[in-house]
Parts: structure tokens; sequence; C-alpha cells
């Protein structure tokens, strides 16, 4: 059941959220991305279709039933002009994000891709299939496969210097162009989310253990923070790389980086959802921050310098939060939920 | 929100646990099932949605035996809830080798899969030819017994109605819980393997009242078509003093009837000894007849006129195997062949360290010194404690108790109240190297 506690079900329903368009998919969301500078919201769902959506109505700007064979779909927006989806057929393929025409595309073979992201330049495409990780240029070229990981890779991301990093059970690998990871960051637990800080300074992941650990890349020097009631499998920097939110039951709890941080400090705690958090993003260049849960809440939350912060804005979606985005300019947000639906919000201003 | 109920199918390599999996795919039972493979079987599976998943154990930081979880179940779960064309039945098909310990605490330790899927038993597939030797050398074999909710006997046409008792006795001296179904070429009713809802307390209790065995106070069945007269029984000379008898028609030779006779047959050794009528022994009452030592025993077994000719269960306190019974019918010739024969006990001492313990006792237990005492014994010995299940009278509560845990994971909760019924505890722990001495002393000391 959708609900909130009462701290914020108190305040004005909607708050800065004001309810734009909704539309309800053919299938189960499973991802969600802004494409050209926010004109286009894009998803993909478990029928293997992606569909592009005009951010200013709900119309239907071009859509691939067939994009993959019926599974989840992931995807990565690259630059300002073109979109890469992953799917369970072990396919990779790169599209026109204005069009849907199809660029270049790959078969990796049986195994699912449960993951893929971008590099912050555009310049490479990283994706994960079992204990493998593959990486391609912007252009469909360069083909490069890790080396066989001990376990299943759970995530993938990337530094700023365009290193990509892998999260699985027991270690974070980073890479250069060697098949084999440069650095290694071990933990004898399973890694089920990863976020690396926009400064590249700090790799973070939420374990299966109800635990979020982090490193610091530089000296690989580690801590690890306990007292989560479930999984974090939310996590999101903020673009300053100062706040981390973290998800991992019905709190989202923010660390603070700097001054020492977050080691030995009490991070901030925001409160409001009635079930765990499914799902965390910061606005660009700024520490507002949208969450949602299993509840089917939606909140924007605004952060002061010590991590906590106040609810300014909620909404409820019909069934489990799947996803939350921001448009590239802070202004809007887009929600998927279990249901199928995708629904938008003009914010602020 | 109702959540999908998971089978786990366990079994070693060539138990036919592909062949088991087949059959109920195939068969008519209206439920979409999705299966998780973990390993190629012998056959390839029929239909359905076929997911394979490397097998991929999740060890935690803590090193906490009850915090293992299996990673690529809980992908593939989660994926699979991703679909709009939804099945509404799963099943995991674990490897041979697999631990199910971390399979089943899955479903308890994640909380996205605890949103969506429901464990709702263990099934364990047994080679009866092979079973012996795989007791003996792997670990592996013995904990998927220990965990099962149904033990499914296979391949019991391939070995002789004597050694599938042995089996299951044996068996049963390891897990006590199981329900138990013998099969040839995996040819057990669907409704025995799904649906059974093992975890939830309250509707096992509801099936079976009681989690204990009854312990049979006869050890060995012989099954005889007898007509009307008087018949002669012989056994040899052993060291007991006595041997417990009782004669009970029995509509068939098959397991079923014998199990159900045997409720019965408890009943009737339940009574005092009946004095035996001019030295012979009658249908259908308790009888004790005196030994002797150094030579064999003879005593007449009467059958009324006015029946036919039809079977009877001849029920013995001691084993066929010291005593080597024989029955000699009215009109002479060669001692009887049974029909049928039944051991009820192990017909050799197992050194299984697996085992099962039951407690039963009267009365109220503290509930303070019940948490303390099951706390020092979760801590202690959780990583040997495999299942446990029972239901508890504690003091103080109109409602009945009850609790089953894996591991050091124990789940319990208030069931029924327990109105007039006398209030009561029943407890069974399956685990290795279990002290049952211990495990009683400790629980007596919780009794108001």
């Amino acid at each position: 059941m959708p609900g909130l506690t009462g701290r914020v079900a108190q305040r004005r329903r909607a708050g800065v959220l004001r309810q734009g368009w909704s539309h309800l998919l053919d299938d189960y969301p499973t991802a969600l991305a802004w494409a050209c500078e926010g004109r286009l919201v894009m998803t993909g769902d478990s029928s293997g279709a992606l569909s592009a959506f005009d951010a200013a109505g709900s119309d239907i700007v071009w859509s691939v039933a067939d994009a993959h064979e019926p599974g989840p779909v992931h995807l990565a927006v690259v630059g300002s002009s073109f979109v890469v989806s992953a799917g369970a057929d072990g396919v990779v393929a790169a599209r026109d994000a204005a069009t849907g025409v199809l660029r270049w595309r790959h078969e990796l073979g049986a195994a699912w891709l449960d993951t893929i992201s971008a590099s912050p330049d555009g310049s490479r495409i990283a994706t994960a299939a079992g204990r493998y990780s593959h990486r391609w240029s912007a252009d469909g070229w360069d083909a490069w496969t890790s080396f066989e990981h001990p376990s299943t890779v759970a995530a993938v991301a990337w530094t700023p210097a365009g290193e990509l990093v892998t999260a699985a059970f027991g270690a974070v690998c980073v890479f250069g162009d060697d098949p084999e990871p440069t650095t290694r960051f071990e933990w004898r637990g399973s890694l089920v989310s990863l976020a690396v800080s926009p400064d590249g300074e700090v790799v973070a992941c939420g374990s299966q253990d109800n635990t979020v650990h982090f490193w610091r890349t530089a000296t690989g020097t580690d801590a690890a923070m306990y007292g989560y009631p479930a999984k974090p499998s939310a996590l999101a920097f903020d673009d300053a790389s100062r706040l981390l939110a973290t998800g991992g039951g019905e709190s989202v709890t923010v660390w603070v980086f700097g001054d020492g941080g977050p080691e030995g400090t009490t991070p901030g705690v925001l409160d409001a959802h009635a079930d765990a958090v499914t799902s965390l993003a910061f606005a660009p260049r700024s520490t507002t921050l949208a969450s949602g849960g299993r509840d089917g809440g939606v909140l924007v939350w605004r952060l002061g310098a010590d991590g906590n912060g106040e609810a300014v804005g909620y909404d409820v979606c019909d069934g489990r939060v799947e996803a939350v985005a921001w448009r590239p300019d802070g202004r809007a947000l887009a929600a998927t939920d279990a249901s199928g639906h995708l629904t938008t919000w003009r914010t602020g201003g | 929100m109702s959540r999908v109920p998971v089978t786990i199918l366990t079994g070693f390599l060539g138990s036919g646990k592909t062949t088991l999996l087949n059959r109920i795919l195939t068969e008519h039972h209206g439920r979409r099932i999705a299966v998780i493979e973990n390993e190629f079987g012998e056959i390839g599976i029929d239909q359905g949605l076929v997911v394979n998943a490397d097998e991929e154990v999740f060890e935690m930081s803590n090193g906490c035996i009850c915090c293992t979880v299996r990673g690529d179940l809980i992908r593939v779960l989660d994926n699979l809830g991703k679909r709009r064309d939804k099945f509404d039945y799963v099943l995991v098909e674990t490897t041979g080798l697999a631990d199910p310990g971390p399979v089943a605490q899955t479903f308890f330790m994640d909380d996205d899969i605890a949103a969506e899927y429901a464990i709702d038993g263990i099934v364990t597939v047994v080679d009866a030819v092979h079973v012996d030797q795989q007791l003996g050398r792997s670990r592996e074999t013995e904990e998927q017994i220990a965990f099962a909710d149904v033990v499914v006997l296979n391949k019991t046409d391939l070995v002789n109605a004597r050694r599938v008792d042995e089996l299951e006795e044996r068996i049963r001296s390891m897990n006590g819980l199981a329900a138990m179904h013998r099969s040839s070429f995996g040819s057990v009713a669907v409704d025995d393997l799904l649906d059974q809802r093992s975890f939830d307390l309250t509707v096992a209790l509801d099936r079976r009242p009681t989690f204990l065995e009854p312990e049979y106070p006869f050890e060995w069945t012989g099954v005889y078509r007898l007509g009307p007269g008087t018949h002669t029984l012989c056994f040899d000379a052993g060291p007991d003093p006595t041997m417990g008898l009782a004669v009970l028609p029995l509509p068939a030779p098959s397991p079923e009837a014998l199990e159900t006779a045997a409720e019965a047959c408890v009943r009737v050794f339940a009574e005092p000894v009946a004095p035996t009528d001019g030295g012979s022994v009658t249908v259908g009452a308790h009888f004790e007849v005196a030994l002797d030592g150094t030579a064999e025993t003879t005593v007449p077994l009467v059958i009324e006129d006015g029946s036919g000719e039809q079977l009877y269960g001849l029920f013995c306190e001691h084993l066929a195997e010291e005593y080597h019974p024989r029955l000699t019918a009215a009109d002479g010739g060669e001692p009887l062949v049974p029909v049928a024969e039944r051991a009820w006990v192990a017909a050799h001492e197992h050194d299984d360290s697996v085992s099962s313990v039951g407690i039963e006792a009267d009365g109220d237990v503290d509930g303070g010194r019940l948490n303390d005492w099951l706390g020092d014994l979760l801590r202690d010995k959780g990583t040997d404690l495999f299942r446990m299940k029972g239901f508890l009278a504690v003091a103080g509560e109109t409602d009945r108790v009850v609790f089953q845990g894996v591991h050091m994971l124990l789940d319990s909760q208030p069931d029924r109240p327990w109105g007039d019924d006398p209030r009561r505890n029943q407890l069974v722990f399956i685990g290795r190297d279990l002290d049952a001495d211990e495990l009683r002393a400790g629980f007596l000391a919780c009794l108001v």
C-alpha cells in the first residue's frame, strides 16, 4: 500500500512537485533516462521495448517494440545524441536518440546484460554479462573484455578519468586498458550497488550484508558504514562529491564527505518513506535530492551542509517506485513504478 | 499482495530429480511454473520458462553462516519478477552438491526477495539404490536430507521392499520432520510436492497436528494370508525374556495399510497384556510370550471360525533378524512366507552424524528462560542446526506459540488459542552431532 509517514503527510501533497503527464507502458519499466538535452524521456521495459516520449507532452516520439527479446532492458544515454540499450538477450545496441535509428549492435551471447553505463565524457560504454564486463568506444568499435571476475558483476561505473569500475562479490575492480584490473578494493561481501563520486576520489558500494562500504581511490583506505536495516541498493553522490545519499531501509541516510568525514560523523537521516527506499538521484549541480520507495512515494528533499534536510515535495505513484531521474536542467523529474507508469513532474521555479 | 511460492528441488545427480521435474511440468495442474536450473540434468527439461543460473554462494564479511545467501537466485528472481507474462510458481533445481541452507536463507535474508517470494518447501529426491554409499561419503547428501520438508525415495522398484524400509527408517532418523514418499520414475503426486506451505507452521500443524512420529513399541511386522484354525508360531532363542505380540487384520499388504494398522497397533500395545487363553494367541489383543533363553518357543495362534482367508499383520516387539518368527499354517507344511514385511526401527545402528531430536513435554515453559536457552543454543550450535520446528505453551500466553528455524534464523509467532486443549510443548531439532540428552535437559529446565 502506498503511504507515507505522518511527518510528510501533513505537508502540502505536491509541494514543489507539480505533476505533468503520465503514460502507462506496455510492460514493467526497467530503465529510465532523459535524452536530447531534456527534450525526450526514454524508457526500457520487460517486453524488450524501447520508447522515447516528448518531454513536453506524453506523445511517443519513437518506439522499438522488439529492441530486445523479452526481459529487463537497461539504458545509458551517451552525450546528447544517442542512447545505448542492453537486454537479457545479450544484445547491446546504440540508437540515435532523436529518431531511434540503429547505429550499431553487438551480440554477446546467452548471458543477461544486467547493467550498462556511459563514461562521463561520452566516449565509452560498458556493460556486464555474468562474470565479464565489456567495453566499447562510442562508435561501437574497440571492443574490450575484462578478465573473468570471481563472481557475477553486479554494477559498472566510470571514474572521471575514464577508468571502468566494476562491483562484484568480494571486490571492486578498476580497469585501465588491460583486461586485468589495475586496482582491486576487496571486501568479503556481496556488493550490490556502486557509485563513483564525480571527482573520482571515492568509490562507494552497498553490500548484501546491509552495510555501505567505501574506498578513497587515492590511498585505498576504506570504511564501512553499519546499521542499515536492509541492503543499500540505491546510492547517489551530489555533483560536488560532498554528499552521498544511501537507501537500505525506510530512511535515506546521507553521509558528508569533507572536513575529515564521514568517518566518525553522524549522517543526515531523512525519514518519510513507509517502506524501503528503492531509488535516489541528486538534481544536477544541486543538493536537491529525489527519492523513490517501495511504498510508491516520490519525495524531493532540500539538503543542508550536514546532510540533513526537509521534504519540500512529494507525490504517490501506483506501486513500488522503480527509478527516479532528473531532467539535465534540474527543473523536471521523471519516475517509473511497478504498475508500469511513467510519470513526470515540473519542479521549483 | 500474495507472494509467489517457491519449491526447492534438491538431490544428487542421477537421483531422478530431472525426471520428477519433468513430471511436475507436464502434468495438468493449472500453474505457470518458472524453473531456475543450476545444472544440466540427465535429460532436458521439456517445457516451461527455464532460466539457467550459475551457483554463487555469497558469504558475508561477518562470517555468519545464516547470512550466507545465493546471489544467483537473488538476481534471477529479481529479474523474473519484472515480467508481465506472470508465472505463479517457481521451482529451483539445485546441483547435487548444493548446500540447501543458503538457498533457503535467501528467501528470509533478502528483503526484496522476501517481499515477492515465499519459500513453500524443500523437496529432496533420494536414490534408493545409491543413497547408502552417498550418505557415507558426502555431507551434501546428509544436509539435503536434513533440510527437506518432503523426501522422495525414488527408484524403489530397483531394490527390495525390506531394503526400502531400512532406508526409510534411516532417513527418518536423520529427519523426523519430512513427509516421505516412495516412488519409481518420479511417480509422486504433484499435490504432495507443491503448495505444501511447509514454512507456514499454522498450515503445517493443521495438516499434521504432531511433528513427532510415534515411537512404535514393536520392531517388526510380517503380513500373512491366513484362514481359520490353529496355526503355529515359533521363535528362536534370544536375549529378551518376553516377546510382545499382536495380530491385526489388514486390508492390503501396502505400505499405507501397514502404517494405518501400525497406528492402531500402537493403541493395542498400550493395553494391558491379555492372558493367553489356554496358551494361545488371538486376533486384536496385546500378548506377551515368555521366551526360552536357550531353545525355540512355540505358541499357537488361533483364528476364529467364520472369517474366510484374509491378510493379518503379525506385530512383534523384537526384530525378525534376532528371533526368526516362523508361522506354520494349521494344515501343516513349510513355514509361510510373509506377503510383506516391515521393520519399524533401523535394522542396525547408523553412524549418521545428522539426526533428529524430538522433545515433548506437558505444561508451560517460562518465556524468559526459554529465550535464554534458545539464544545460547543458536549461538553455540546454530551452524550445526539445520531445521527446527515446534509449538510451545508459554506461561501467561493464551495462544499457542509456533516457531520454526533455518540455522540461526528463528521465526516464532502466536498461533491459535489453546482453549480447552491440554497445554503442551513439542520441539524437533534436525542437526549434526546433536546431543539429544543435553537438548532435552536444556528444554526441560525451561518448564515452569
